[in-house]
């Protein structure tokens, strides 16, 4: 509307034909928000909304000589709870998570606060384009580089038997899992956290000073309680990228042993089993739910909160 | 310097191609009201961070209590400040922002919060105390950090411009409850300000700054009335300044000539005065007659009106008189009958008492 406006000669334009564009805007305030709200309800709908029913409905289907059949049997739930593989890939999975949250949140907080209050404006600057830079290119790339530098003949082997050392078992284990998830989350991890140190007011830290906090306590007593919600933020995604990643335990473990991805991707493979998989999937999304529910809790702000009514 | 509380000695302060502050002397009494005021960039708030310990200073010495503060942190001076932003803690409840300075000095939880509570209500936001600050109005919030900066009891409390971000109507109240709170005390209050209001309705001595220097003194209508020199003249109000050489002296009077005329002006302020000087008139003591009716009073000269700004009931006449700008200030009953028509001659005259010879000329 606003380009017929705009291509609309201002002073020739006959008036009726303005007087028409008026109270075709003075209808629209209502119904303006709707409509540009549309489209994302729409893809939301479509690609969100639709496969996750979808996904939901398909767990209580059946797989009948390698065709699914709808059908309504709790079957495929009772099969993958009860099953041991299953079990134990959810435990590793959890157990993979929350060390990838807590290493990423340990190696994240400092390095932020380096970031946000240590370097000059320039080395700032130049920081944040080499955590953005990874963001933008390929995951799968970065684990192949990875790969090159920890395999048995890689770059680190190569180096330690120079030294006339034995070779280490780099990869295919928790360390190597831990490398390949902490190259996914940190720099997420660690621009969030810049961000929010970068958000606290300056005059905060000396006011604390000039109220008695000795400086090497500002972090504790200022800092800290400033970005409360950006950790449960960091942390929460951290989680979030680490319980689901698929690449990673992948090529660095070579699936061994199993997270719950690759438990969904081995289910397909093996007898077409893609509502026992669904099952899999919904039950790591529902944790992911939580998860970001109880961050979500943690994080709110009680201060705002208490009085609120 | 024998009853001084605080003593800036030779305080000097450089920035990277900055100088700040530039060697200034000041001694504040204890229990003193001083407002430092001058224009941004004046060195008035960085001498305010040199007091607290934020920053450090680049030569000479601040004395609190006949102790150097050379080398001692922000952390012990115990200097408290209220800042212009506030920086209240967001992620504090009231009573913790109040608390913070306690508990930093390790007093206990019980012991904090009931000096925390009483703080709160001598205030009057007993109430608020478990609130977040985000909650509390620009006033409310105001008195949270003046809270906060009391509660250690400390023997001075430095303000940096904490009004300047309250409506009118709360400035005023806000002023009143600092007067209050100064007068029970009994502490040094060392405020800085660029309004001449508040420092006029606060303070018991003005120090007026200029790029680095301290370029007055004294009690705030002694210094509106007698300015060391222009730029003093020029900030504390609606001054006419003007310049001219000694002709001669009558008595304690100097005659002096310029070319906006003869005028006489008491030299109270430098009796023996010779050569150029200026003197200043101030805009609300200059009366206005017109042009063609009146002779040779002695304190005149003849202007065109360029234009008229009003503020509120006062208004400002602006005038052109042989190329340089005066102003006069009257109510706007005084000028009902008068014709002030831009281009419109007039005489402006004043009582050659009311004019005071500046020390320095302009």
């Amino acid at each position: 509307m606003t380009d017929i406006e705009a291509s609309m000669p201002p002073v020739k334009a006959p008036a009726t034909e303005r007087g028409l564009f008026r109270a075709r805007y003075t209808a629209s305030p209502a119904t303006m928000p709707v409509m540009l709200g549309l489209p994302v309800l729409a893809w939301q709908l479509v690609f969100f909304a639709a496969p996750l029913v979808f996904l939901i409905v398909v767990t209580f289907w059946k797989v009948r000589s390698f065709r699914l059949e709808p059908d309504f049997s709790f079957d495929n739930w009772t099969k993958i709870i009860f099953s041991v593989p299953f079990q134990r890939a959810l435990a590793y999975t959890g157990e993979v998570a929350v060390l990838c949250t807590a290493l990423t949140l340990i190696v994240a907080l400092p390095a932020a606060y380096t970031i946000s209050f240590r370097l000059s404006q320039k080395l700032r600057d130049l920081a944040i384009t080499f955590l953005i830079v990874p963001v933008f290119s390929s995951y799968m790339l970065r684990i192949y580089a990875w790969q090159i530098v920890l395999s048995p003949d890689g770059i680190v082997n190569s180096l330690i038997r120079m030294a006339g050392l034995d070779g280490l078992p780099l990869l295919g284990g928790q360390f190597a899992l831990q490398v390949g998830l902490l190259t996914l989350t940190l720099p997420v991890a660690i621009l969030i956290l810049v961000l929010a140190f970068s958000g606290i007011d300056r005059n905060l830290v000396e006011a604390a000073e000039n109220l008695g906090c000795r400086r090497s306590k500002v972090i504790l007593h200022v800092l800290m309680p400033s970005i409360r919600n950006a950790t449960f933020l960091a942390g929460s995604t951290a989680f979030l990228m680490s319980f689901g990643d698929y690449i990673s335990p992948l090529f660095m473990t070579g699936s061994k042993p199993p997270t719950l991805s690759i438990l969904i991707v081995d289910t397909v493979k093996s007898g077409s089993q893609w509502p026992r998989a669904s099952v899999i999937g919904v039950i790591m999304l529902a944790i992911l739910a939580l998860v970001f529910l109880l961050a979500n809790f943690l994080g709110r702000d009680r201060k705002i909160q208490a009085g609120g009514k | 310097m024998s009853d001084a509380f605080v003593t800036l000695d030779h305080l000097d302060k450089r920035y990277a191609g900055h100088h700040a502050v530039k060697g200034i002397n000041l001694d504040i009494k204890s229990g003193e009201f001083i407002a430092l005021m001058g224009p941004s960039g004046c060195g008035k708030s960085t001498t305010l961070r040199l007091l607290a310990g934020l920053d450090e200073p680049t030569g000479g010495d601040i004395r609190i209590g006949g102790r150097s503060m050379s080398g001692i942190p922000a952390f012990q001076r115990d200097t408290p400040m209220v800042w212009q932003s506030l920086a209240l803690f967001p992620f504090l409840s009231v009573v913790e922002n109040v608390e913070f300075p306690l508990r930093m000095k390790k007093i206990g939880k019980i012991e904090r919060r009931k000096r925390a509570m009483e703080w709160l209500e001598r205030l009057g936001l007993g109430t608020m105390a478990e609130r977040g600050i985000s909650q509390l109005s620009g006033g409310q919030r105001q008195r949270v950090a003046i809270a906060r900066s009391l509660v250690t009891q400390p023997s001075i409390l430095l303000l940096d411009e904490p009004l300047s971000a309250l409506d009118a109507h709360l400035r005023v109240r806000m002023q009143t409850e600092l007067s209050r709170l100064h007068k029970e005390l009994g502490i040094t209050f060392v405020y800085v300000t660029h309004a001449q209001s508040e420092a006029f309705a606060l303070a018991d001595r003005i120090v007026l700054m200029n790029d680095g220097t301290i370029q007055q003194t004294g009690r705030p209508q002694d210094v509106y009335r007698e300015p060391a020199n222009a730029f003093v003249a020029e900030f504390m109000g609606m001054n006419n300044i003007v310049s001219g050489n000694v002709a001669g002296h009558e008595g304690t009077d100097v005659r002096i000539d310029g070319p906006l005329g003869r005028f006489t002006v008491p030299a109270k302020s430098s009796p023996t005065s010779e050569g150029k000087v200026s003197f200043v008139i101030a805009a609300d003591r200059v009366t206005l007659s017109d042009a063609a009716k009146d002779g040779g009073a002695a304190n005149r000269v003849t202007g065109n009106v360029i234009g008229i700004e009003f503020v509120g009931s006062t208004q400002t006449i602006f005038f052109d008189v042989d190329g340089q700008e005066f102003r006069v200030q009257k109510q706007q009953h005084e000028i009902d009958a008068l014709d002030l028509t831009p281009g419109r001659r007039f005489d402006l005259n004043w009582q050659p008492q009311h004019a005071w010879l500046l020390p320095q000329a302009a």
